[in-house]
């Protein structure tokens, strides 16, 4: 009924959207990273590692890359909270180029069954064979990466309607405001940093996992600006809103083949004029409370 | 109860204040006056941590709260508004008052797990109250960056109200409003704002001042040339001369 | 062993004149617009490829790649300024970057469609010569990059602070409601400053390509790169920090490469970035730039 190909596309979007909800997240408490990549590489290398080499179950090494990517992430904030802006955005970029051409020299190897396996430098870090050795036919892997998208959107939903949520809110529109309102704004910072690096941590393991083989250059700018993209597309209000925008990426891409070779000269053209109209995209703020106001009129009826 | 020693202030050369010392009597309400830049709003920026004072000390009932940052005086229970209105654009009237809610940990009701937090019942009633006593009922699902003028700034009252503050500075509350708007937002300051609290008020318009505050403080050039009750200080020499230039 | 290193600086100084060149063109667009360009490499890579385009279709002549890589840029760099900084709003500025990134994955297929075979010969200006001076050696083409860089940052300089119109641009970028004021067309200063800035972006490809004497479409991100890094480094707004900034990477980038190998280059470039920007933001030669006194100059 699937086919092979769809399923790959369809799994694709679940794991992009973590690590666009990961960009999401900073950029709702007012920062612009391009270097959520990096997080996204530390768990795929860590996780795929914790599976291949140490023999680790997958949720604990699901756990484990995520968790190192959260305290990168909440360490690289800590490091630069004094900096916001483009001082921010910038350094981020440095650091997530520092880790992908890090990657490239690092080299961790075992020999398993007669075989050198683990991370080689630029040759990167193939035979992660977790899948095939758990017979986990696509299916199962596509369905497994949506339980995981669910639990993180739901965790992120939780999130935004407490009163973290508002904090982070707060953060982002003005953060002197935040400040006079008692809110410590470096402690929130780094929260957010660090749970927008375990987000992204997810994708990456399981990203690491479902295509077997991964390289440095897979974690490079291209993915992390995409990833801030997708957030601006879909839209800033909700967390659903860098989800709608990966579907529109990869699934509107995808789907029309007579556009196929300049795809990226239309699909470049329409986001640039849909953020003329729509700065925070599709689902901003506004339209979020709009709809939310409508829903609540019909059900009280 | 909140005390300023000798505070100096500095930008590059400029001197906004040079060795001024302040005492705030509690539940009385002090005007603030002075020409454009006699370091007004700086004195205001230094209460509430916004600025480091460059030497001198704060205290605020009787603990020292020099150098401390932002945030930990707004934990003392005192809240500000603005001169050039600060909102949270993208938020509504509401969840800008509930944001004011968000870090008042003396109310037990309002912890982590009360989920989710613009719902929280308790907060809501507050929130409902001030809007009640502000008129911002009927807007309160708008967002903030659609209101006009007037009610921008009672927003920004309605906000610091909530979360129930011993001090509350007002930096110029009626700045830009006309006449009839000035009349009515005198009218809530006295009956709602002003009532068991220590207010300071920066303001221009001296029918204002004059209608409100029991105790005034003018400023000029950072120094404080007087301080008295409210009709001496109107009627004092150098007052008219900082003002009027005679 | 001290000559490799005299030796290294020299070739640094040679090969960080380019990113000096390009940090220019930054440190202008982010000076006036307080908004980053992200598509400015890309744009001057396809602004390049109509270059060799016109080398390859029309005729052998290097001053017509010249002028149709300037002109190639300049309507690019037009196009980028409409559609990614004029028509979106001043309030949201992450979204012009993000448009100016869309733009940049639009002009690398564009650059694809016209020259699909990735790699092309670029011709260079005069024939390669090493000059000697005792021990060290320079490559003539480098040497003239570099006499090149300093004249244009002279006249820029000189256009920036001693014109009329470099008046108008610095009262715009300093305060741009207040400049609308004292009757300063906002939009027509935005305009000359990418036009400025395309024309810089184009020499700056040409004399790089013609010294690499080839182009790829990676051109795009690694222009973009050296030159933020070189911008940051220097100090943003500043021009004379933007050259010097790309001649200290140059240096540096040289000495990492000769004591190390390229993705030790590549690390250390960025390494002395992140270290730069956590411990002096405002870069070696700009003003020291920290939160509060951001909040400071922006009267609560």
């Amino acid at each position: 009924m699937l086919n092979d190909y769809l399923l790959t596309v369809i799994s694709n979007i679940g794991m992009i959207s973590m690590i666009a909800i990961s960009a999401y997240l900073i950029l709702i408490t007012g920062e612009i990273s391009f270097g959520q990549q990096a997080y996204f590489g530390i768990s795929a290398y860590a996780g795929s590692i914790a599976t291949t080499l140490w023999g680790w179950p997958f949720w604990m090494a699901l756990i484990f890359g995520s968790f190192l990517a959260g305290v990168a992430g909440g360490l690289i904030s800590a490091l630069t909270v004094r900096i916001n802006g483009i001082y921010y955005s910038i350094a981020t970029l440095a650091f997530a180029e520092m880790v992908r051409l890090s990657l490239l020299k690092f080299s961790y190897q075992f020999e398993i069954d007669g075989e050198w396996i683990g991370p080689n430098g630029s040759e990167g870090f193939g035979e992660i064979r977790w899948i095939f050795e758990n017979d986990i036919s696509i299916l199962e892997y596509t369905l497994l990466i949506y339980l995981v998208l669910f639990l993180l959107i739901a965790f992120i939903y939780l999130i935004e309607h407490s009163k973290l949520g508002m904090i982070f809110r707060m953060l982002g529109q003005d953060p002197l405001l935040a400040s006079v309102q008692g809110v410590k704004i470096i402690r929130y910072k780094v929260l957010a940093a660090s749970l927008a690096g375990f987000a992204a941590g997810l994708g990456g393991m399981l990203y690491a996992h479902s295509f077997t083989y991964i390289e440095p250059q897979i974690f490079n700018v291209m993915l992390g600006v995409h990833s801030l993209a997708y957030g601006l597309i879909g839209g800033l209000g909700t967390v659903l809103g860098p989800i709608i925008g990966v579907v529109l990426d990869i699934g509107f891409l995808e789907s029309i083949r007579g556009i196929q070779g300049y795809r990226m000269i239309v699909f470049g053209g329409l986001m640039a004029v849909m953020l003329i109209f729509m700065p925070r995209g599709i689902l901003d703020e506004k339209r979020v409370h709009r709809f939310k106001k409508f829903w609540e009129g019909k059900t009280h009826v | 109860m909140f005390d300023l020693r000798s505070i100096s202030k500095s930008f590059g050369s400029l001197k906004a204040l040079d060795q001024l010392d302040l005492q705030l009597k509690p539940k009385i309400i002090t005007g603030l006056i002075g020409p454009n830049g006699s370091g007004k709003t700086t004195l205001i920026n230094i209460m509430t941590g916004i600025y480091a004072p460059d030497s001198g000390s704060i205290y605020f009932h009787q603990q020292n709260l020099t150098g401390e940052s932002a945030e930990c005086f707004a934990q003392k229970s005192i809240a500000r508004t603005f001169q050039n209105i600060r909102l949270f654009k993208r938020m509504t009237v509401m969840e800008n008052i509930m944001a004011s809610l968000v870090t008042k940990e003396k109310n037990k009701r309002n912890n982590w797990f009360s989920y989710p937090f613009t719902r929280n019942k308790f907060n809501l009633n507050k929130a409902h109250e001030v809007l009640e006593i502000m008129n911002l009922k009927d807007q309160r699902n708008l967002f903030a960056e659609e209101l006009p003028l007037p009610l921008r700034r009672k927003l920004e009252i309605a906000r610091a109200l909530v979360a129930e503050p011993e001090v509350i500075l007002l930096d110029e509350p009626a700045g830009g409003m006309t006449p009839s708007e000035t009349f009515e937002m005198a009218e809530l300051i006295n009956l709602h704002v002003a009532p068991g609290r220590t207010i300071v008020l920066i303001e221009h318009k001296m029918d204002l001042i004059s209608k409100i505050c029991n105790h005034l403080v003018v400023l000029n050039h950072g120094e404080k040339i007087v301080e008295g009750e409210t009709h001496e200080v109107l009627s004092h020499k150098k007052v008219l001369e900082a003002y009027i230039g005679i | 062993m001290i000559t490799d290193f005299v030796q290294n600086c020299i070739d640094g100084i040679m090969v960080g004149s380019g990113y000096s060149l390009l940090a220019l063109g930054f440190t202008l667009v982010f000076g006036v617009l307080k908004r980053l360009n992200l598509s400015y490499g890309p744009s001057i890579m396809l602004g390049a490829y109509v270059g060799t385009w016109s080398f390859l279709n029309i005729a052998d002549n290097i001053w017509l790649v010249l002028l149709t890589t300037i002109c190639a840029t300049v309507v690019i760099g037009i196009y980028v300024e409409q559609l990614c900084f004029r028509a979106v709003s001043k309030e949201t500025t992450i979204a012009s970057m993000v448009s100016s990134f869309a733009i940049w994955m639009q002009l690398e297929e564009i650059a694809l469609h016209l020259l699909p075979e990735r790699t092309y010969p670029f011709p260079a200006f005069f024939d390669s010569g090493l000059l000697e001076f005792g021990p060290f050696t320079a490559r003539s083409e480098y040497l003239f990059m570099f006499v090149v860089m300093l004249l244009l940052l002279l006249i820029l300089h000189a256009f920036i602070y001693r014109t009329r119109i470099g008046l108008a641009i610095r009262a715009y970028s300093d305060h741009p409601s207040a400049s609308a004021y004292m009757g300063i067309d906002g939009s027509s200063v935005l305009f000359l400053a990418f036009i400025i800035v395309s024309i810089i972006g184009g020499i700056a490809g040409f004399l790089i390509l013609s010294a690499d004497s080839q182009i790829t479409p990676f051109f795009g991100l690694w222009a973009t790169f050296k030159g933020l890094i070189a911008m940051m480094l220097g100090g943003i707004g500043s021009l004379s920090g933007a050259v010097l900034g790309g001649l200290i990477l140059g240096v540096i980038e040289a000495n990492a490469f000769w004591y190390g190998d390229p993705v030790i280059r590549d690390i250390s470039s960025f390494m002395l970035l992140f270290t730069m920007l956590i411990i002096r933001p405002g870069g070696i030669f700009g003003h020291k730039i920290e939160i509060h006194q951001k909040i400071a100059s922006e009267r609560v």
